[in-house]
């Protein structure tokens, strides 16, 4: 059923693409055979025949599993909360992005927190920044 | 044709010693993070790419390379070790691999597997040195229309031979076509979804996202099972017997039909586009199984199933550039990375290569054959030692990985813009392998979009309105007709089963 659902929400982003996104977000011009929302078009219409012929006919396996998809979500906020904190410096981000994924994983000991959380982080700015020359955020 | 001059020239600048420690530096890389199950060569090379910029065009495709020939040695280890293959090439190896193990054997199994690995890889490197610039010579007298014909034919292959339906391969494809087209179109140069971020302009950053869809998606997949205790992945062995800790030459001697066999069904399945290694070393296992005198062992520790997987995935290899560096198309994700490398350096993979960058590419193939001596010794002196190192824990590894993807992203596109764009495919590629959208296939069609969408235009320009064009141009009317067959053959073949 996950598999014919999935046919059906790529097909209905297909239409979205080809009614309300590509019309709003490329320029019309009258000129040439191949005009800027041709080959977007031409995709989108791909895209919403073939979701379509597959939540008539779905195949395949899926890898979905809700409690790891949870967890999967957790892990991209973390991902995201220390991309916002690079915005601060790296210095203070990368530990901290560090320390809480290695926390919510279930790693305790202190030895692989010191690895992880100081010296990776501070190896990697000495490479970067220091030795390389390349700044960091 | 190339000559003799430029040849030895490239060949000179494999020889020097900057680029054999660059290539030695990325087989090292690549045999360590190969035997790390989850890892892998693909994303290594992924999370490398940035910061391969600074190097010369030679040096940074050597280490790719080497990153990408030391991880086919490195995934046999987790395989034979502990029956989890260190990469998907390796899954056939488990078969006797970890059968050889349990009876004591494991030294024996990994060296056969590097000597396999090794013999396969650098066949398929003669086969590509020998042919390429043959097939090159043939595409360079292909015009706009032939290419773009050639490009259909392309995705419909790859389309119907990645994943388990074909209704989804097409999806990936469209779904990897329509990213192609976000910047600036190439006939009016007027930009495309660029929602209001000039950053867009020049289209969706190619490291972005191949880090993104291969790297952090498989990062947060796997960092998400983790569950209970964390234990180091690899448990070595204590005690083996001193004959069970090598390969004798009369032992490898035995298995060279087996050897061959593979490095040739490996050689011809990386010639195409979108068939993975993994496909290669069963067929590779299945053939040597049937022409075995002893079926029945195989599966409980036979020597001769080792090698035919090993000399096959490695075999595919080298094979794979076959189309990347005559056609420009790249046949699986090491191949796609190599090409957005390739492009990073300001080269253009395409039968002109051989032209304009005669050099570069001699010296590639030095460098590719200079690597299979480098893998075999740095295997010989380091297999037992990778499989120690890598006894860090996965709570570590994930981490520093994704810590790696966004430095490097960073790097690579000066700024954090290029990190959100990660992100965002990082979910995108997350949410399709999940439901079984092939990501390899949207990885490969975004990297061919931009170029499949210059001919087109120019083939449009060329024919013009008129479709009878295209009979003066039978090849490109070949090519057309076998993607049509091709997509409608794989439509009702494709192997998944229905709901």
């Amino acid at each position: 059923m996950q598999n014919r659902i999935s046919g059906i929400v790529i097909s209905l982003f297909g239409i979205v693409l080809l009614f309300y996104i590509i019309p709003n977000q490329t320029e019309a011009v009258d000129y040439g055979w191949l005009k800027p929302a041709t080959l977007p078009s031409i995709a989108a219409v791909i895209i919403t025949v073939s979701g379509l012929l597959h939540s008539v006919w779905p195949k395949g396996e899926l890898e979905f599993e809700f409690t790891s998809a949870l967890r999967a979500l957790l892990f991209f906020f973390i991902g995201i909360l220390g991309l916002w904190l690079m915005t601060v410096n790296y210095l203070v981000a990368a530990p901290l992005l560090m320390l809480m994924l290695m926390w919510v994983i279930g790693e305790r000991r202190w030895k692989w927190f010191c690895i992880g959380v100081v010296l990776l982080p501070a190896g990697l700015w000495f490479c970067i920044d220091y030795l390389l020359k390349r700044p960091l955020p | 044709m190339i000559d003799v001059h430029t040849i030895l020239a490239g060949f000179a600048d494999a020889l020097t010693l900057y680029n054999l420690l660059y290539v030695w530096f990325g087989i090292v890389v690549g045999q360590l993070v190969g035997a790390i199950p989850g890892i892998g060569p693909v994303m290594a090379m992924a999370i490398a790419i940035p910061f391969t910029f600074t190097l010369n065009p030679l040096p940074a495709i050597g280490f790719l390379m080497g990153v990408s020939k030391g991880g086919l040695v490195g995934g046999a280890i987790p395989a034979i070790l502990i029956n989890t293959p260190g990469t998907a090439d390796a899954a056939a190896t488990t078969l006797d691999g970890y059968p050889m193990a349990k009876n004591g054997k494991p030294e024996k199994a990994t060296k056969m597997a590097l000597y396999a690995s090794v013999t396969g890889d650098a066949f398929s490197d003669i086969i590509l040195i020998t042919v390429a610039p043959f097939i090159a010579v043939v595409a360079l007298k292909m015009g706009p229309i032939e290419i773009c014909a050639l490009m259909i034919f392309a995705f419909s292959i790859i389309a119907g031979l990645v994943g388990d339906s074909m209704a989804k391969g097409i999806v990936s494809a469209g779904l990897g076509l329509f990213c192609a087209t976000v910047g600036l179109d190439p006939e009016n140069s007027s930009p495309r979804f660029i929602f209001g971020y000039f950053e867009l302009y020049d289209g969706i950053p190619l490291i972005s996202m191949a880090l993104g869809m291969l790297a952090v998606a498989e990062i947060m997949r796997r960092m998400a099972r983790i569950r209970g205790k964390i234990e180091a992945a690899i448990i070595i062995p204590k005690s083996q017997r001193k004959a069970d800790r090598r390969v004798s030459f009369l032992e490898f001697w035995a298995c060279k039909y087996t050897i061959l066999r593979g490095s040739v069904i490996g050689s011809i399945l990386g010639a195409i586009p979108g068939l993975d290694s993994s496909a290669a070393s069963f067929l590779s296992y299945a053939t040597a199984k049937q022409a075995s005198a002893d079926p029945e062992s195989f599966g409980k520790g036979n020597i001769h199933g080792v090698a035919a997987t090993e000399s096959a995935n490695s075999a595919v290899a080298g094979a794979n550039l076959i189309p990347l560096l005559t056609l420009g198309i790249p046949g699986n994700l090491a191949a796609a990375l190599i090409i957005s490398a390739l492009m990073i350096h300001g080269v253009q993979p395409g039968p002109l290569l051989f032209q304009e960058q005669g050099q570069l590419i001699y010296g590639l193939f030095g460098t590719l054959l200079m690597a299979n001596v480098l893998n075999l010794l740095s295997g010989l002196l380091g297999l037992r030692l990778w499989a120690c190192v890598i006894q860090a824990p996965e709570s570590i590894i994930f981490p520093a990985a994704l810590l790696l993807c966004m430095t490097g992203v960073y790097l690579a596109t000066g700024g954090l813009f290029g990190v959100v764009v990660m992100f965002v495919f990082a979910f995108l590629g997350y949410v399709m392998s999940s439901y079984g959208y092939s990501v390899i296939v949207f990885v490969i069609v975004f990297f061919l979009g931009e170029r499949f969408e210059l001919s087109l235009s120019q083939s449009l320009n060329i024919i013009d309105g008129d479709p009878t064009v295209l009979l003066s141009h039978p090849v490109a009317l070949l090519l057309l007709i076998t993607a049509i067959f091709s997509a409608v053959w794989f439509g009702v073949k494709s192997k998944g089963r229905p709901e």
